[in-house]
């Protein structure tokens, strides 16, 4: 019994200190969060930028039509470009 | 050993209650000292469940009979190795084992994202402290393993013979890892739609942390399986039980997101649709273990119906509203600009695979509510039986099997038809070669059965042709690169695709399994006379005698069979039936001969002795079954490369992270 209530004891007190540690120390200095927008539009950028890199392996590997392979690319660049110029305006924005 | 068990429940409480209020009022504070302390007081939780379950442990190892758990799950004489599944077999217990893999992957989960998610951890750790608070309450005060009797037994109950097997140590660990696992994704889309950073990164998370679960349930269930076929003797492995379903529900609505969530990371679409999946099978996850702890339904390992039932619908009803809420307040964040152009498409067939993942799982949760819908409803019970199951597996099961063949080679956006033929030609004439064979063979008896093998044939010519083609093409653009090593670059440089192709050979291969047993099993009720030899296909089975073994724990008739094979003997088989002496229950031992190199079983059940010195032996031969077993380390092996870290994805990752971090400052 005595044994049950010191562990309790213990475990108690570890878990206080382990919690109320963070609260006893200084504040820290909290990072701005990511642009929401900026963020989206790199990944729109990154996703388009990969699947070019996948048709290409694709088309290679005989999975798609000569057409069919470069309609995909067209469309690809075109979404990589557009979201390259949305980036690039909202660089320059203030 | 009772108030430490009660005090460390309780103290795991404490700290769940406490870490979604400092962590939601760290939030709004913008005080990150309060969100970190939050976050610790998850460990903490999870160190004081640890605690407690060592208290359980200790008291079943002890025999320690004051616990009425341990009493009611245990006794001296059940062996030591499997005094553990006591633990998990109570109510109590389980509840217990729930709190404790739930609180370990929460401390461990918001440890590993701490700096990588620092905007979701707040509505992370709330989410997760809420879940843990909901067990710990449910253990301190609704269904606590550390209750004790009146009066001590000398003896505890016995653990449920049929339980005292290798795959119950680990077949119920895995289904909780599993289900609980679930809660992880959930409380991270939750927290990405809370915070709105709904972004790439929770998206990656989700992904790793639907696949530990999804994998946990899927070898779960299969070991399940092989518990069933060993242990029940009705020569199957899969009875469309309530609690076999309350597994498999979940499984096929968290497939269905790990497909549509590659849809959403290529192509920026369904993110509503991946979201509801997530919390969809979470609740379902629980519905399931409502379903197995209240009584709702009846099945061979549910438990005790009890009270824990309605803190289970108040816990779903509750989370499943704040799911609902959650996604309906942020819908404009999920909105995608992108449309589906084409039905011939890769996002189309990863969409009608959705659909078909989704309509199975409501199809089988239909049949397992039914019986208690029919009940109260109608006043009497009508039970679903397997032809209804049979049903929704082939006709929704077949063309899911089609599309795990097309959905990886189709183009994305749009296919022509003339890419479409040069993709499949080679698939179909395999697929039609191939059916056509079983037809002439004379498998025709079972139209799905010769339609499921051919499609199996399908998909691996399709998995085989993509993994041939792309090591050719990686060969092109690396000259001199042998034939394994192009192989394992090409593997390397996209884990996930060919990770996910080696799963669907496990499917494949799995699937052959369940065709060969449903459509092809064949079985006899033969009597034995002693030294007479009886044919059954192709088998010789001859009768030796009857012996009748006592041990400690069991009076044992043992029927002993020699097994021939073109007049050879290769086996000897001793099917029994037990009687356990704590319990009285009565067991069946399967004999099972297996033949590896063709796949099947012969698979005998004693069923008692018509005359002294004869034996009833039911007979089952069960074609491809031991592929079931194979799937599993296929399945495992497919996991293993799918799930390993990729550092290119994780380089870009943090690069574009970075990038964005870079123009906040």
């Amino acid at each position: 019994m005595l044994a049950a209530v010191i562990v309790l004891l213990v475990l108690a007190v570890g878990v206080v200190v382990l919690v109320a540690w963070p609260l006893v120390r200084e504040r820290g200095v909290e990072a701005s969060p990511p642009d929401a927008r900026r963020l989206a539009l790199l990944e729109r950028r990154d996703a388009a930028l990969q699947a070019l890199q996948e048709l290409e392996l694709d088309h290679q590997a005989g999975k798609l039509t000569d057409e069919d392979a470069e309609r995909e690319r067209r469309t690809l660049r075109d979404e990589a470009v557009a979201t390259l110029a949305e980036l690039e305006g909202l660089e320059q924005q203030p | 050993m009772e108030l430490l068990g009660r005090g460390a429940l309780l103290l795991a409480l404490f700290a769940a209650v406490y870490a979604p209020i400092a962590a939601l009022i760290g939030a709004r504070t913008h005080d990150q000292r309060l969100i970190t302390s939050a976050r610790r007081a998850l460990a903490g939780c999870f160190v004081c469940v640890i605690v407690a379950s060592g208290v359980l442990v200790t008291a079943i190892v002890r025999h320690d009979f004051r616990f009425a758990s341990v009493a009611g799950h245990s006794s001296r004489e059940v062996p030591e190795p499997y005094l553990i599944s006591s633990f998990w077999s109570s109510q109590e217990g389980s509840l217990l084992l729930w709190l404790l893999v739930l609180s370990g992957l929460s401390a461990l989960v918001t440890y590993q994202h701490r700096r990588r998610s620092r905007e979701l951890m707040p509505y992370l750790v709330a989410f997760l402290g809420g879940a843990c608070a909901f067990f710990a309450f449910a253990t301190s005060f609704v269904a606590s393993p550390f209750e004790t009797v009146a009066q001590v037994p000398r003896d505890g109950a016995g653990l449920v013979p049929s339980l005292q097997n290798p795959y119950m140590l680990t077949h119920p660990p895995l289904l909780y890892l599993g289900y609980v696992g679930f809660t992880i994704p959930f409380a991270f889309a939750m927290a990405a739609l809370v915070s709105g950073r709904t972004d790439g990164r929770w998206l990656q998370a989700v992904r790793r942390w639907t696949l530990v679960p999804w994998l946990a349930l899927a070898v779960g269930m299969i070991l399940g399986a092989k518990w069933a076929y060993e242990e029940i003797g009705w020569g199957g492995f899969w009875g469309w039980d309530p609690v076999e379903n309350a597994a498999l529900i979940p499984w096929l609505t968290a497939t269905a997101f790990l497909h549509s969530v590659i849809v959403q990371e290529k192509k920026g679409m369904l993110k509503v649709w991946n979201v509801s999946l997530v919390a969809l099978t979470y609740v379902l996850c629980i519905v399931g273990t409502f379903l197995t702890r209240s009584g709702f339904t009846s099945s061979i390992h549910t438990f005790v119906v009890s009270s824990v039932g309605w803190w289970f619908i108040a816990y779903i009803a509750i989370v499943a509203t704040v799911a609902i809420v959650v996604i309906v307040r942020n819908l404009d964040q999920l909105r995608s600009p992108h449309r589906i152009d084409s039905l011939v498409s890769r996002e189309a067939t990863f969409l009608f695979n959705n659909l078909l993942f989704v309509a199975l799982a409501f199809a089988i949760l239909w049949g397992v509510l039914f019986p208690s819908i029919s009940e109260a409803l109608a006043g009497h019970r009508v039970a679903t039986q397997s032809p209804y199951y049979d049903f929704f597996a082939v006709v929704l099961g077949l063309p899911l099997l089609l599309l795990a063949g097309v959905g990886p080679v189709v183009a994305w956006r749009r296919a022509s038809l003339r890419g479409v033929v040069q993709a499949f030609r080679w698939p179909f004439v395999s697929a039609l070669a191939a059916g056509a064979a079983l037809v002439v063979l004379g498998f025709a008896s079972s139209a799905a059965g010769v339609v499921a093998i051919s499609l199996c044939l399908f998909v691996a010519v399709t998995i085989g042709l993509e993994l041939a083609r792309g090591t050719a093409a990686r060969r092109a653009l690396t000259p001199g690169t042998s034939w394994p090593a192009a192989l394992a670059q090409l593997v390397g440089r996209n884990r996930r695709r060919y990770g996910g192709y080696v799963v669907h050979l496990a499917v494949v291969i799995g699937m052959l399994a369940i065709v060969g047993t449903s459509a092809y099993a064949t079985s006899r009720t033969l009597v034995l006379a002693p030294g007479k030899t009886v044919q059954f296909h192709g088998y010789g089975l001859r009768l030796r005698g009857i012996e009748s073994p006592i041990t400690r724990s069991y009076i044992s008739t043992e029927a002993v069979i020699d097994v021939s094979q073109g007049g050879r003997r290769i086996d000897t088989l001793r099917p029994s039936a037990r009687t356990y002496l704590d319990s009285g229950e009565p067991t069946k031992q399967i004999a099972i001969r297996p033949l590896l190199h063709t796949g099947e079983d012969l698979y005998l059940v004693f069923d008692g002795s018509p005359r002294p010195g004869q034996a009833t032996i039911k007979a089952f031969l069960n074609p491809l079954v031991n592929l079931l077993w194979l799937s599993a380390i296929v399945l495992v092996l497919g996991f293993a490369i799918a799930i390993w870290p990729d550092p290119r994805l994780a380089a870009r990752l943090a690069r574009r992270t970075n990038e964005a971090f870079a123009r906040a400052r």
